[in-house]
């Protein structure tokens, strides 16, 4: 009976009802919606610096991340290969070879960690082609192509086909050296990555250096979710030679920004609900205000305190959830046409690594969450005035 | 048979600063069926007594006693119960829910005590009818006129056959057309029903339609006559 008097009596003052469903609903909608778009940009982020850099996962020698010596490679990359071949969530794998080497042009010389890579694999794999700013990835007709970034071309004072001469310590502890010709300039988000690194084929560096062999064995997986599943399956089926890492572990910065994007968005999102929280305060305490006489009326007909207690509680429940769900499907809504259309940000945000075109990510966690905390809220707020209401004494009804 | 008896009965507002004998060592006793005006000037201790018989407020002395349940004994929540079980109440200002039609208003008592739909239906009805707004049923208060709206409220506190009736001033702001035709109604559903009515007025015609008549002054019974 109370609940259908609750949900009679929000409807009394249309207006300032709808005011707050309105406030909760475009509230609610808007921090779906920037929750769902700053995980879809750290998910970008992400993606990119991942695929550029690292993989998810990335298999080594078990020497080589310390020394970083050339012939520290994997020696058996089919085994690996065999290994991760039944893993379902592995969507792309990438063999890297990489050295240190000297690029001398006559104008200047610049130090750089090589990464030789088999382009038809790596053009899927990284997402480096989409930071390209002039030329093209190492496809084309030039001998020996190599990418270098822009800050590398500025300061070696490279275009597009000019010379660079790369010189490295080969396997045979010999220092050898090849001319190369830059076939594409790159400009990324991460500047110290752009300052120390050039881009070959795989086979252009072995022939330098004299392997065969990959150094890193880099994995994009479909879920991240599911990285430490795999994880545990390579601690117990990696042979001892190699050793293996999580993207957390060798981009740590990339890592607690991403904690930090979802911490800012959390904050947002309880900064709106505080503020809808206090909406709510304010207009049951003006309904207990303004409905004394009538509550005290209840009393005198003999509705209890508690019953009473709870029809406010019920009143403010209905306000904040009309509001809130419906803001939250709208939000919902809004994050899966995104999804598919992207967000257009604008180029503004491109030295945060942040794309022109933004596709948000369905969190639905994030999601239950808003959900639980606005049910909390609702449940602490509905409580005051309510509490209000227990002091209005029966014979306020007869008050003029 | 009695069904109200007041002992000692006395009401001190601000006892501590400057106090105000509003209800002053009151005995009365009220037999069922009885149509009784308590009359009186205003300041005269009217309401104050009324709210004491039932019991929404607290004696400061003496004791209320309803068909041999002592009011005065009960916790703030048998209070509340026993006002919804067995006493009515009308007041001054009408006080329906404005978001209940008239017969939701009528039935509201009765849905707090659980009674059956069909039963609380038939019986908000016949007495919609008896106080002749049948063709009413449905509009909100807002949809009334004050002395239809004083019908509703006295058709609600009679719905669950209460003990009795207690109504502060129900005519105050009424008109003498809505004042007849509400008296009417209120004598027609004593007798019908043999309820028992304990209204307060300072209205000489009101007083002309009551049966007893208790003349309140200074919160003390001056006078108290059946015609
Ligand atoms: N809550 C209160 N506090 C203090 N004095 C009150 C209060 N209610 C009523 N009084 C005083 O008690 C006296 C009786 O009031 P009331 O019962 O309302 O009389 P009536 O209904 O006959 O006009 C008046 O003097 C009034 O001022
Ligand atoms: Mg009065």
């Amino acid at each position: 009976m109370t609940t259908r008097l609750a949900w009679k009596n929000i409807w009394r003052n249309k207006t300032r009802s709808l005011i707050f469903i309105g406030a909760a609903f475009f509230g609610l909608a808007l921090a779906i919606f920037t929750i769902n778009l700053m995980k879809g940009i750290a998910a970008q982020r992400l993606d990119d610096a991942v695929s550029i850099q690292t993989g998810h996962l990335q298999i080594q020698n078990k020497d080589f991340n310390t020394f970083r010596e050339i012939d520290q490679y994997i020696a058996d990359p089919a085994q690996v290969r065999a290994l991760l071949k039944d893993q379902p969530q592995i969507v792309s794998i990438t063999e890297r070879m990489v050295s240190e080497a000297v690029l001398t042009t006559p104008e200047n010389t610049s130090i750089a960690q090589l990464t030789g890579v088999k382009p038809e694999i790596e053009i899927q794999f990284s997402a480096l082609k989409d930071y390209l700013i002039g030329g093209t990835f190492l496809e084309g007709d030039l001998p020996k192509p190599i990418l270098v970034s822009k800050k590398t071309a500025e300061r070696l004072k490279l275009s597009i086909r000019s010379k660079v001469i790369v010189t490295l310590k080969a396997v045979s502890g010999e220092i050898v050296g090849g001319a190369f010709r830059v076939s594409g300039i790159f400009e990324t988000p991460n500047t110290p990555y752009d300052e120390n690194n050039a881009i070959v084929k795989y086979s252009d560096l072995g022939e330098l250096s004299g392997i065969r062999n990959p150094h890193e064995i880099a994995i994009l997986v479909n879920d991240r979710m599911q990285l430490t599943r795999i994880e545990g399956f390579l601690v117990k089926n990696l042979p001892s030679d190699y050793r293996h890492y999580s993207w957390i572990t060798l981009l740590p910065q990339l890592y607690a920004f991403n904690g930090f994007t979802e911490a800012v968005s959390m904050l947002f999102t309880i900064i709106i609900l505080l503020g809808l929280g206090f909406g709510l305060l304010n207009t049951m305490n003006m309904i207990v205000q303004e409905r004394t006489r009538e509550i005290g009326m209840l009393r005198a007909i003999g509705q209890s305190k508690w019953s009473v207690f709870f029809m406010l509680v019920k009143e403010s429940g209905f306000l904040m959830f009309i509001g809130s769900l419906t803001g939250i499907l709208l939000g919902i809504v809004i994050v899966n046409m995104t999804s598919q259309t992207g967000v257009p940000l604008g180029s503004g945000f491109a030295l945060l690594g942040i794309r022109a075109t933004i596709y948000p990510v369905v969190v639905w966690p994030m999601i239950v969450m808003v959900c639980v905390l606005a049910t909390i809220l609702t449940a602490i707020i509905s409580v005051f005035p309510a509490f209000r209401a227990l002091r209005i004494r029966p014979h306020a009804a007869l008050r003029d | 048979m009695e069904i109200i008896e007041i002992r000692n009965l006395s009401k001190t507002y601000n006892p501590k600063t400057i106090p105000v004998h509003a209800v002053n060592q009151v005995n009365l006793t009220f037999k069922e069926g009885e149509f009784t005006a308590i009359v009186g000037a205003s300041g005269s201790g009217k309401t104050t007594l009324l709210n004491m018989i039932g019991g929404i407020d607290n004696p400061s002395e003496g004791e209320v006693c309803i068909a041999s349940n002592n009011l005065t004994n009960m916790s703030e929540t048998q209070k509340t119960k026993f006002r919804r079980d067995h006493i009515g109440f009308v007041f001054q200002s009408y006080n329906l829910l404005p978001v209940l039609t008239a017969i939701e208003n009528v039935e509201f008592i009765m849905e707090m005590q659980g009674r059956p739909v069909k039963e609380r239906h038939s019986r908000s009805k016949e007495l919609l009818s008896a106080i002749c707004l049948s063709n009413r049923l449905h509009s909100r208060p807002g949809k009334l006129s004050g002395g239809q709206q004083q019908r509703v409220a006295v058709a609600r506190a009679l719905a669950h056959k209460p003990k009795f009736v207690i109504a502060d001033e129900p005519t105050a702001n009424l008109d003498s057309r809505s004042t007849a035709d509400l008296l009417d109604i209120m004598v027609k559903l004593n007798e019908q029903e043999g309820i028992t009515f304990i209204f307060s007025t300072h209205d000489q015609r009101v007083v002309d339609r009551a049966r007893r008549v208790i003349v309140f002054e200074d919160g003390s019974v001056k006078e108290d006559y059946n015609k």
